[in-house]
């Protein structure tokens, strides 16, 4: 795994704006192409494998958490405990997740945290990168991508629609932020493309009749691809009709459990020494002086520290009340940007329906990965 | 061995319908065909014609109003239409009452 200097395309903030790539410098700075990762085949291939592995993991965690019925230390209530449970005996499908990964490409890739409800950069790998090593024959002539989102997605929705039999799928977003619009759209785009009947619709133009969550115009929505996380639905003043309604969520409900960083200790006490996995603990005496301290239900590296001997670097948030765990440090890889600072990338690694389906770097001048950090393209020969 | 590679490992081809500039193909119409209300009408949603009539008795046209041709009921909801001074209009009728902005209160959500 190298970090490669390249220099930019010519214009290329308009060639990501044609593709509709509208926050490509967002906060000043966000794509990122003057490097690239570079691996080769073997490292895609452990990452490939790692990928599939953690995400088997994750499944038979969840199947033996529902088969005991014990939630106790997860921060779940009742209530979640029980959309969990209703949805993943039911076999309520999946469509996407995205695996952090630490790897340097010598060592076995280690999990940081399954971002399993409400993934995002999703355009970003999918497409954005695709074009970038398309529009680079400098590259593209002897390079390849390990990128096969955008393929799968559409078979995803093929295949879900047949199987679930779904008229239209609603895409329902916080759509003032332009990142979460953006994927979402995207994600709508590539189901019209599989044959499917959509609307986008706001999350607060969602309504509630007395009997189903409905539209606009007062039809049931049946089927709702929603990018916003389980836990705040069950908290908001509609979560209380999440058990009665028959709208078909994706992600479903068991995933409030896959994105739920204490699965990191409870993977850890079903699979302990797996070369993928880091210690993980409720209880941060476990670890010693290093560890990082992550609230269960953090997004975009909110409240993360890190603690590493007597120095904690942390970053700040609104996450933590619901409880932390504790997890061994595997430091991301460094690298030196072309400005000459030290830059640490992490592997975000896309499982579509269940298939492991590419990856996309995320890189930050901090250990800790935020949304603000930078977005960069990859290849590997 | 290279073709075999590209064809396991990254998509042969990325194309979009509804993001960039080649909109071709898009249903995204969040009223479903049903048009808006225009000015001074209101616009009252049914799950059945039958609620209609014990609201406005056979002024209910058969056929649900505001749909557009060929796309048959649209919301499979019945809507009927009426001109009619919003402070006059009935309060209590058998019209689906349909309550908003019960989810959404977070401002961003990705992660």
């Amino acid at each position: 795994m190298k970090r490669c200097a390249i220099t930019p395309r010519q214009d290329w903030q308009a060639s990501l704006e044609r593709l509709g790539f509208s926050y490509h410098s967002i906060d000043g700075n966000y794509w990122q192409e003057t490097a690239y990762y570079a691996f080769d085949d073997a490292q895609i291939d452990v990452l490939e494998t790692a990928t599939q592995e953690l995400h088997a993991m994750y499944l038979q965690a969840i199947a033996k958490i529902v088969q005991v019925g014990d939630y106790e230390h997860l921060g779940v209530t009742e209530h979640q405990a029980a959309l969990i449970e209703q949805s993943f005996l039911a076999k309520d499908p999946c469509l996407y997740g995205r695996f952090d990964l630490s790897y340097d490409g010598v060592g076995a890739p280690k999990l940081l945290e399954y971002n399993a409800d409400t993934p995002t950069a999703l355009f970003e790998a999918s497409v954005a990168q695709w074009y970038w090593l398309k529009e680079r024959p400098d590259l593209s002539w002897h390079a390849d991508q390990f990128n096969s989102i955008h393929e799968q997605l559409v078979l995803a929705w093929q295949s879900l629609s047949q199987t679930h039999h779904w008229q239209k799928v609603y895409f329902c977003a916080v759509t003032d932020s332009i990142e979460d619009l953006v994927t979402c759209r995207y994600l709508q785009d590539t189901a019209i493309q599989a044959g499917i009947k959509t609307s986008l619709l706001d999350m607060t133009d969602i309504g509630y009749d007395g009997v189903d969550f409905v539209d606009l115009v007062g039809a049931p929505m049946q089927t709702v691809f929603k990018l916003y996380p389980w836990e705040w639905l069950t908290e908001e003043p509609f979560g209380v009709h999440l058990d009665t309604t028959r709208t078909q969520w994706l992600e479903p409900a068991w995933k409030l459990l896959l994105s739920n960083k204490a699965m990191l200790c409870v993977l850890w006490q079903m699979f302990e020494g797996h070369p993928n996995l880091l210690p993980c603990y409720f209880d941060e005496t476990k670890l010693g002086a290093y560890y990082v301290k992550k609230p269960f239900f953090s997004r975009e590296g909110a409240n993360i520290s890190l603690k590493n001997g007597q120095s904690v670097e942390y970053s700040t948030g609104d996450y933590g009340q619901e409880g932390y765990v504790y997890q061994a440090v595997k430091p991301l890889p460094k690298f030196v940007n072309t400005q000459g600072q030290a830059v640490y990338a992490v592997i975000g690694s896309w499982v579509i329906e269940h298939t492991p389906a590419g990856i996309g770097i995320r890189e930050d001048s901090s250990l800790i990965t935020k949304d603000s950090s930078l977005f960069v393209p990859h290849v590997f020969y | 061995m290279y073709v075999t590679k590209k064809s396991l490992k990254s998509s042969l081809k990325v194309s979009l319908v509804l993001l960039g500039g080649s909109l071709v193909a898009c249903d995204d119409d969040p009223y479903g065909g049903v048009r808006k209300p225009s000015k001074g009408e209101t616009r009252y949603d049914y799950r059945h014609r039958d609620e209609c009539v014990k609201d406005w008795g056979q002024q209910c046209p058969p056929q649900s109003q505001g749909v557009g041709s060929g796309s048959g009921t649209g919301s499979g909801m019945y809507h009927y239409y009426r001109y009619e001074d919003k402070a006059k209009a009935k309060s209590q009728t058998h019209a689906v009452n349909i309550q908003r902005g019960g989810f959404g209160g977070k401002a961003k959500s990705s992660s």
